[in-house]
């Protein structure tokens, strides 16, 4: 087998470290987005589980068709 | 007596940019935004920036630490605190208020000043003390040299 070159063990070295980074963004990302979804759940006063895509379910297109709209938003306790 | 001068100067320059890069990528975003702040770069070049130092710090700061490369390393780090210097200076000189650095991330906060700019220059004069070297004691290429 060829024995790799400093510059390329270099650039595996460099896109580990980019690995890592994509890694911690999208934990990141995945944290935040169950601490939304958490929030939502708490807010609506119910258990169900709110699934990607349904965030704020009033506000979507389809419930703007042939009805009135109508917006409310309680805050938590109240 | 030099030499284990060097090896401390690159165990503290290494770590220390281990610990820069490692809290970058870990405090990601007001990273970005400090880089926006500093208004040096075009606003298409922020994010790639701030998204490609980080790991080149690390790796950098890993490949010094262990002696990997020490001479590429040491160059490359000169040439990265040669960069913030670059970045610190015009705001100096317009005497904008930017606030935290964003050297550590969100580890510790240290405001961009005159202080920021002299610890920037003692760091760049200890790298190229690195890069001026021609032996280096426990460095992973002596184990390579030796081994191969």
């Amino acid at each position: 087998m060829k024995k790799p070159t400093n510059l390329t063990i270099l650039l595996y070295l460099i896109l580990a470290a980019f690995a890592f980074e994509v890694f911690v963004l999208a934990r990141q990302n995945m944290l935040l987005k169950r601490q939304l979804y958490s929030g939502l759940a708490q807010q609506k006063g119910n258990d169900k589980e709110i699934k990607e895509g349904m965030i704020l379910p009033s506000l979507s297109l389809k419930n703007f068709e042939n009805k009135e709209f109508t917006f409310s938003y309680n805050r938590p306790g109240e | 007596m030099k030499h284990v001068f060097v090896l401390l100067v690159r165990l503290v320059l290494g770590s220390s940019f281990i610990l820069s890069g490692i809290t970058k990528i870990l405090d990601l975003v007001p990273f970005i935004q400090t880089v926006a702040r500093f208004n040096v770069l075009p606003a298409w070049a922020v994010i790639p920036f701030s998204v490609f130092l980080p790991p080149l710090e690390l790796v950098f700061g890993i490949s010094l630490l262990f002696g990997y490369l020490t001479r590429f390393s040491s160059l490359m780090i000169a040439c990265l605190i040669m960069l913030m210097a670059v970045a610190i200076v015009p705001q100096l000189l317009g005497g904008s208020e930017i606030g935290d650095c964003g050297c550590f991330g969100g580890l510790m906060d240290s405001r961009v000043d005159i202080n920021l700019l002299l610890r920037d220059m003692l760091l760049f004069a200890l790298a190229f003390t690195i890069f001026c070297q021609k032996q280096y004691i426990y460095t992973f290429d002596s184990y390579l040299d030796k081994t191969i």
